[in-house]
C-alpha cells in the first residue's frame, strides 16, 4: 500500500519538474530501471511469502540498479553490449517473481475460498 | 517504530522507481516526437521526386518553346541591318562558347568502359576525376569546341569531382564511375583522333578501364542546362 503511494508521487513528480539528466545516460537509465522494477517484484513476492526484509529490499534496489547502470557503461566503454545480461537476467528473473506472485495469490485465494 | 521506517523507507524507494519511469517515458516520447517531426516516408519523398521531374520536363520544354520564339525575334530583327546580322552570328559564338545552345558537327566520340572486376584482379584503382580532368584537357588541346561528359556539358566554368561512389560534373550531375562513360568532343575529327593517338595518352588508364574512341561525322551535344549567375565576377571599367 505504502509502495504503492510512494510509486504514484514518484510518478507524478517525475512528470511534473522537468529534471535534465543527460541524455546519453538515457540506455543507463533504462537498464537501471528494469533493475528497479526486478527489486520491486522481489519485494512484493517477499512481502507475500512474509519474509520481506526491507534493508535487503533498498540495498538490493539501489545496489542492482547501479550496478546494471554501470555494467551498461563498462559494456559501452568495451564494445561489449553486457546491457544485454542485464537485460536478459532481470527480464528473467522479472517473469520469474511474476509466476510466484502469481502462484502464492492464487494459493491465498484457494486457501480463503 | 521499525516498521514505520521501513515503510518510509519503502515508500521512499518506489518513489524514486516511479520518478525514474516517468522521466525515461517522457525522454523516449519526446525522441519519438523529435524524430517524426519533419519526417517524410520515403513513398511521399519518391512521389515528390516524380513530380519534381514532370515539373522539370515541362518547364524545359517551355524553354525550348521560348527559345524558338527568341530565335526567330533575332532572325526578324537581324534580317533588317548588316550590322544586326553580325551582332546575331556573334551571339551565336557566344551561345556556342557558354553551352548555351545545343549543337552538332563531326569530332569523336570515347567510351570508356570500367574493367570488370569479377575474378578480383582488378588493382582496387577506378577512374576518378582526375582522369576525366586529364581527358578534358587533351580534348581542348586538341582543338575540341564542345564536349560533353555522358550529355553534361563540359564548359567554362565546369568543375569536375569526386564525391562518393560518384564524379560530379557541374555540382550536381553525377556520373559513375563503375558504369560506361561517353565522352564527346566536338572539333576537327581527325585533329582529334590523332591528338588522342598518341602512344603515352591513355597510358594512366591501363587496368583501369577499357578505352575506345571513334571519329564520327554528326554529333549532338545538348546544352548547358544551368544558367551562368556571376555574382562576384564584374567588368572593369
Amino acid at each position: 500500500m505504502v509502495g504503492l503511494m510512494g510509486l504514484i508521487i514518484g510518478i507524478i513528480l517525475g512528470i511534473v519538474f522537468n529534471v535534465n539528466i543527460p541524455d546519453q545516460f538515457s540506455p543507463y537509465m533504462s537498464v537501471a530501471i528494469l533493475a528497479c522494477l526486478d527489486s520491486v517484484f522481489g519485494a512484493v513476492r517477499a512481502s507475500l511469502s512474509k519474509n520481506f526484509q526491507p534493508d535487503i529490499f533498498i540495498s538490493g534496489f539501489f545496489g542492482n540498479a547501479l550496478l546494471a547502470a554501470g555494467l551498461a557503461y563498462l559494456g559501452d566503454k568495451l564494445g561489449v553490449p553486457i546491457y544485454l545480461a542485464a537485460v536478459i537476467v532481470f527480464g528473467g528473473r522479472l517473469f520469474d517473481n511474476f509466476a510466484i506472485i502469481r502462484r502464492l495469490l492464487l494459493e491465498k485465494a484457494k486457501s480463503r475460498g | 517504530m521499525k516498521s514505520m521506517r521501513a515503510q518510509i523507507s519503502v515508500a521512499v524507494v518506489c518513489a524514486i522507481l516511479g520518478f525514474m519511469l516517468a522521466y525515461q517515458f517522457k525522454v523516449l516520447s519526446n525522441q519519438q516526437n523529435s524524430f517524426s517531426l519533419g519526417t517524410t516516408t520515403s513513398s511521399d519523398v519518391t512521389i515528390e521526386i516524380e513530380q519534381y521531374k514532370k515539373q522539370k520536363t515541362e518547364l524545359e520544354s517551355k524553354v525550348s518553346e521560348l527559345q524558338g520564339k527568341v530565335d526567330s525575334y533575332e532572325k526578324a530583327a537581324a534580317g533588317e541591318s548588316d550590322a544586326s546580322k553580325a551582332l546575331l552570328t556573334e551571339l551565336e559564338t557566344s551561345r556556342i562558347l557558354t553551352g548555351a545552345t545545343d549543337i552538332h558537327g563531326q569530332g569523336v566520340v570515347i567510351y570508356l568502359d570500367p574493367a570488370s572486376n569479377l575474378f578480383g584482379t582488378g588493382t582496387g584503382s577506378h577512374i576518378t576525376d582526375k582522369h576525366l580532368v586529364y581527358l578534358v584537357n587533351e580534348l581542348r588541346f586538341a582543338g575540341a569546341e564542345a564536349i560533353s561528359i555522358n550529355d553534361i556539358r563540359v564548359v567554362g566554368l565546369t568543375g569536375i569531382r569526386n564525391a562518393g561512389n560518384y564524379i560530379l560534373i557541374n555540382d550536381n550531375d553525377k556520373v559513375s564511375y563503375s558504369q560506361k562513360i561517353t565522352i564527346k568532343a566536338i572539333g576537327n575529327k581527325d585533329m582529334l583522333y590523332s591528338g588522342l593517338s598518341f602512344p603515352e595518352v591513355f597510358s594512366e588508364f591501363t587496368g583501369i578501364c577499357d578505352v575506345k574512341f571513334e571519329k564520327q561525322d554528326d554529333i549532338k551535344i545538348s546544352k548547358y542546362t544551368k544558367t551562368y549567375n556571376f555574382q562576384y565576377a564584374k567588368p572593369v571599367k
